[in-house]
């Protein structure tokens, strides 16, 4: 089938394409089933050289190519032509500062990243006999679902509180935060708690839940959210997630 | 302002989910709550300061532009205290929020169903005054006339607040604290957080309450209807000033207490706090690119809100006597000559 | 131009270069690590099933136990010594990931849970064992993870999106590389005393493959450019079951759960093929069945794909026609399977449940590149002489721990526990070592090779010439080989780098993120690494582990016990012309381990 593609394109090198337009391409031959990254690719290959956008692994793992496409924050190796019909526009992220074409500048969101103290701390001493710290499977599944994020930045972008306040740090950088404040074995979770309680922090959030569809992983971010906001009232992350009971393996 | 320029159109453009209209529904339902809060509570001050003032502005209520922000105002305020009841619970139950947008659309469709019937017990009341061969209705002029005085109000907040903010920038700018490696959490936002959806439960039924007696089982054409019940109490209008309506109110004691005082200073408290602090989520919202700004409407916010506490408090403990309803009587007959 | 200076540079930021860059700057190391992509976006975060380790947390488990199993499953082509390194750092580097945070899966008792996976047993090959430690189905991806946030913790020095395009050497040791600051097109020099590359592989040679766009295998070009040998280049796993036309893994588990490979006659055509086992066969044999069929036109309607098929009515037929009693329903693969049938539904639009999948083989795993010493340190000859300052880890390095083979879960114990010596072997020599100087004129070659290639106004489209690259290798250097075959593509290959070096189109001209020009850069690489492994693979006249040729069945075990050392020929890194190569064949496998118990002394492969 043939497919149009609406692209919002900028080069900032090159006078009278330093401001953001769009460009039409045609593509025929195009199976429903192929992802729109190919589709870029072919234009990039088969084109026009000079459309800049990032990508890696192609199936949705990675997280390089967020990207808003057909009015929506997705990765273009996640979803298909057949989901979108023969039109489909293609712009960037939205909230971060446009490089070229569809690459933005990344930094501000993992500056925000950075901010959360996204790493594990356990300053206590090691197990005596050299092995792991210990966890039971229900502590391990309260956090399980925000180790999935990959840091694409789909959902950060897709919120109308970061578009308008980039200090806002965003529901991935909370995201990370809330992997860490509700693992057992870590000890900084007070030090978290009290970074997103800043007015920057989670009560910037205010539950619009455009983050949550907009996940590659599935992750229940505003669910996640709502969870350290609550911790944030409760002075401590105990008891705020309950899990259904862990079925273990044979 | 690009930042909320950009909101806007990338709200329009972005195709989110019901969710999202939600959010958009309650900032701009708010904000007109709001601003309809701010003329109510400094117009209703005047019945005890101003009465002639006081007459004016209910006259002008009963005007036509008026008559449709009522509906508006009514469905806002419907509107907003539903949705916010969706977020609290959507809050404290986190694990709920596979069930938000079936909340939005349960808001929307709860919303409707209460705006039917209210709404037609209030088109009755706009077709029983307009009906009445002896109405007499302000001009346009008149009433946009009146309203400049609130503008630039809000216009001296604006400038003020971001003036203290620039003297502010000046006398005592933010000191970057070397050494610090992460910021320190503030407990004021939280505590803001925890006091909008309490406050929220508690002005639900003060407001609804509020809304049933002044819009709906009565409306405002009846406030300065001669001869009519003055809701809440036993009396009669029988100067058939909107004064008089609001002595008779405030000066029902009940066991010794003025309920009607009582309600209304609750519902002051609540609203206007609430009402600021939203508004200051709003405003700080998108003036983050500038710290001036940004500081410059968190004092707009406290200024309001300290006016309408301030003039609202000293109305509700003031007395209206019967040379005021005098006042008020006169001035109507020289409203409509 | 600038130039920055650092004890340690680590050039990539997947697994084994967060690991090394973790463990150098815990060493007292100044460390850089320069990075062509944001280092959550490496490969090793794509990896699923598990790192093996004998930790033994649910029955016994030996580290000599893996290191046979590793040794066996590489065809007895890898290194003794570095599959008993492997095996028994893996304990140590699969616990300290856990202090550092990883979220492994838990046991009732709360260790690291552990399944079992494909070759991996105990007591030396005698029943399967859990050994691959998991956390979910992610574990690489938790792994990267845990790795960049610990680097941020401690606070190294990253270089995002500056994509290394040379190595610099002076006096006989490595002193640096020099990048490209993809944002602004710049150079830089990046100026060290050790230099560790952790580049990854280069399955985008083939066009079905597993790998990620950016796996153009540029540490391994430009360190062989500067006169590096590349080792075992010819050993290149595919894995059986891709995604037909993405490459994307199916994993062995649906196979494992009763699933059946189907050709275009409805045929199961692993009966033929591997008569005892059938479609549980291991990857190389399964590899290879798959290919003869597509060869023999029993591909799907006469494509290049057959089926799996996992739907339950299928795996009941074909169980009741073994004779076997179990039966399986649709909501137990839906309940074993769901990623896969997460992945089938989403991309393919196909249901597995209820229609089989389309899937090829498809390039997975480079087996060989820069040679190394245990310690991560390159060597480059047989006489395993260190080249001073350079270090290699992870995919792109050759230890040799797999052979010619890589066991499932290795490469993930790979990065970490070469990355992790790799690290430590460098705050230690960074200590007494001396900076060398520069070269003069540092950048001066990449600069014209850059001017050259953004320049050109030939007719050949990049685009072009890797897809005439990907198809070649993919027919005849793929799964299955053959010395006309092979011949074949080096020609092709060689026609492709002249009309690289000569006849290339570029649409971008700019500096500003000009991805245009580094794919064709990354593309020059493709083509010498597509080279190496073709001589490579034309010269090993034998067939072991993933390299099978039809003209030689047999493993010979009296002349290639050896691995293929292969230098370039050329001047300098973009001299023009052929790409002739050195090829050397007497560097031997170390057998250290046989010496002492004959279990590990070569012998026919038997599962």
């Amino acid at each position: 089938m043939d497919v149009t593609f609406r692209i919002r394109r900028l080069n900032p090198e090159i006078p009278g394409k330093d401001k953001p337009y769009w460009q039409e391409f045609k593509l025929s031959d195009v199976e429903p089933t192929d992802r729109v990254l190919e589709m870029l690719h072919r234009i990039k290959w088969e084109q026009d050289g000079t459309l800049a956008f990032r990508r890696s692994c192609a199936h949705g793992v990675c997280g390089s190519d967020a990207m808003r496409i057909n009015g929506v924050n997705r990765l273009a190796c996640k979803v298909l032509v057949k989901d979108l019909g023969t039109k489909i526009q293609v712009e960037p992220i939205l909230g971060l500062p446009v490089l070229k074409d569809l690459i933005v500048d990344m930094e501000p969101f993992f500056a925000h990243y950075r901010q959360v103290m996204p790493f594990f701390v356990n300053d206590t001493p090691l197990p005596e006999d050299g092995r792991e710290r210990l966890q039971s499977p229900q502590d391990r599944e309260l956090f399980d679902d925000t180790t999935k994020c990959i840091l694409c930045a789909c959902c950060t972008t897709a919120c109308p509180s970061f578009w308008a306040n980039g200090s806002y740090v965003g529901p991935a950088a909370i995201v990370q935060a809330h992997r860490f404040i509700f693992d057992s074995r870590d000890q900084a979770a007070a030090d978290r708690l009290d970074i997103l309680a800043e007015p920057d922090g989670v009560w910037r959030c205010r539950t619009i839940f455009n983050c949550t569809p907009a996940c590659p992983r599935e992750i229940e971010i505003t669910k996640a959210i709502g969870e350290v906001k609550l911790a944030i009232m409760r002075g401590s992350p105990e008891g705020i997630i309950q899990v259904q009971e862990i079925k273990h393996e044979a | 302002m690009t930042s909320l320029v950009l909101t806007i159109t990338e709200t329009l453009r972005y195709r989110g989910a019901l969710g999202q209209w939600s959010w958009v529904l309650h900032r701009v339902s708010g904000l007109g709550v709001v601003l309809f809060l701010t003329l109510h509570v400094i117009d209703t001050s005047w019945s005890v300061f101003y009465p002639e003032l006081y007459v004016k502005a209910i006259a002008v209520y009963q005007t036509p532009l008026f008559t449709i922000g009522e509906f508006v105002l009514v469905a806002c305020v419907i509107y907003h205290a539903f949705n916010g009841l969706r977020i609290i619970i959507l809050d404290f139950r986190p694990h709920l929020w596979r069930y938000q947008a079936r909340a939005a659309w349960i808001v929307l469709g709860a919303t409707l169903i209460v705006l039917i019937p209210v709404f037609v017990l209030m088109f009755g009341h706009v077709l029983n005054f307009y009906n009445d061969p002896d109405r007499q209705i302000l001009s346009l002029a008149d009433v946009l006339e009146s309203q400049l005085p609130f503008a630039a109000g809000i216009a001296v907040a604006l400038v003020a607040g971001i003036l203290y903010s620039g003297l502010q920038g000046v006398i005592a700018p933010a000191r970057a604290e070397p050494g610090r490696k992460y910021p320190v959490g503030s407990r004021w936002e939280k505590l803001w957080w925890s006091f909008m959806r309490l406050s929220g439960i508690l002005i639900v039924p003060l407001v609804f309450g509020h809304l049933a007696m002044m819009h709906v089982l009565q409306g405002v054409f009846d406030i300065s209807a001669q001869g009519a019940a003055v809701v809440g109490t036993d009396l009669i209008n029988q100067s058939g000033t909107s004064v008089e309506f609001v002595a008779n109110r405030w000066n029902l004691l009940v066991g010794g207490v003025a309920v009607w005082r009582l309600y209304d200073i609750a519902l002051l408290a609540l609203t206007v706090i609430h009402g600021f602090n939203g508004l200051r989520y709003v405003l700080t919202d998108y003036t983050s690119g500038s710290s001036l700004l940004r500081r410059g409407m968190v004092y707009t916010c406290i200024i309001g809100a300290l006016v309408l506490l301030v003039i609202g408090a000293l109305a509700l403990l003031g007395t209206i006597d019967q040379t005021a309803i005098e006042m008020a009587r006169r001035a109507a007959e020289n409203l409509h000559p | 131009m600038q130039t920055h200076q650092f004890d340690a540079i680590i050039v990539g930021a997947g697994g084994a270069g967060l690991m090394a860059a973790l463990y150098a700057s815990k060493g007292g190391a100044n460390v850089a690590v320069v990075s062509k992509l944001y280092p959550t976006r490496s490969h090793t975060g794509t990896a699923q099933g598990g790192i093996g380790a004998a930790l033994g947390n649910h029955e016994p488990d030996n580290p000599l136990w893996h290191a046979y199993d590793t040794v066996k499953g590489g065809d007895y082509l890898a290194d003794q010594n570095a599959a008993k390194v492997l095996a028994e750092n893996a304990i140590d580097a699969v616990i300290e990931l856990e202090h550092m945070g990883l979220p492994f899966d838990r046991t009732p008792e709360g260790r690291i849970s552990q399944r079992r996976f494909g070759g991996h047993t105990s007591n030396f090959g005698e029943k399967p064992v859990r050994r691959a430690c998991h956390a979910a189905d992610r574990t690489g991806h938790m792994i990267l993870q845990t790795l960049y946030q610990q680097c941020i913790k401690n606070e190294v020095k990253f270089f995002d999106e500056y994509h290394v395009v040379d190595v610099l050497m002076n006096n006989g040791a490595c002193v640096g590389v020099v990048a490209v600051q993809l944002g602004t097109g710049e150079l830089h020099v990046f100026h060290g005393k050790a230099t560790l590359f952790a580049t990854g592989g280069w399955g985008k040679i083939w066009q079905v493959t597993s790998n990620a766009h950016s796996l153009t295998g540029d540490g391994a070009a430009i360190t062989f450019r500067r006169g590096v040998p590349l080792q075992d280049m010819e050993f290149f796993q595919f894995h059986p079951t891709g995604i037909y036309k993405m490459g994307i893994l199916i994993t062995e588990g649906v196979r494992g759960e009763g699933g059946v490979l189907i050709n275009r006659h409805g045929e199961r055509f692993m009966e033929k093929y591997a008569p005892r086992i059938k479609d549980l066969a291991s990857r190389d044999v399964v590899s290879r069945a798959i290919y003869l069929e597509i060869r023999d036109g029993n591909g799907i309607q006469g494509k290049d794909y057959v089926y799996l098929d996992v739907r339950p009515e299928t795996v009941n037929r074909y169980l009741a026609e073994a004779g076997e009693t179990r039966r399986v329903t649709g909501e137990e693969i839906e309940k074993k399977l769901p990623d896969i049938l997460d992945f089938c539904r989403v991309y393919l639009g196909v249901d597995p449940v209820k229609e089989p999948m389309p899937i090829q083989p498809t390039a997975h795993y480079a087996m060989g590149g820069i040679p190394t010493n245990v310690d991560a340190e390159v060597v480059i000859d047989e006489n395993w002489t260190v080249l001073p300052g350079m270090y290699a880890a992870g995919e792109c390095a050759c230890v040799s721990c797999h052979g010619a083979n890589r066991l499932g879960t290795n490469s993930l114990v790979d990065l970490v526990v070469f990355g992790r010596r790799g690290g430590m072997k460098i705050a230690e020599y960074v200590k007494q070592a001396d900076l060398i100087p520069l070269p003069a004129n540092p950048t001066a070659e990449i600069e014209a090779e850059f001017k050259r290639i953004r320049s050109g106004k030939g007719r050949s489209k990049p685009g072009e010439l890797r897809g005439i690259m990907q198809k070649v290798m993919m027919d005849y250097v793929g799964v299955f080989r053959e010395g006309a075959g092979i011949q074949q593509a080096i020609d092709t290959v060689q026609e492709l780098r002249e009309r690289y070096q000569t006849d290339l189109s570029l649409d971008d001209q700019g500096y500003k993120f000009n991805t245009d020009l580094m794919e064709t850069w990354e593309l020059g690489c493709l083509l010498d690494l597509a080279q190496v492994t073709a001589k490579s693979a034309l010269a090993r006249t034998e067939s072991r582990g993933a390299h099978s040729r039809e003209d030689f069945k047999a493993r010979d075990d009296q002349n290639w016990l050896v691995h293929t050392l292969a230098f370039s020929k050329l001047a300098g890194p973009y001299q023009p012309g052929t790409l002739d190569l050195d090829l050397n064949t007497n560097k031997k496998v170390d057998l250290s381990l046989a010496e002492t118990d004959p279990r590990f002394a070569p012998k026919e492969r038997v599962y």
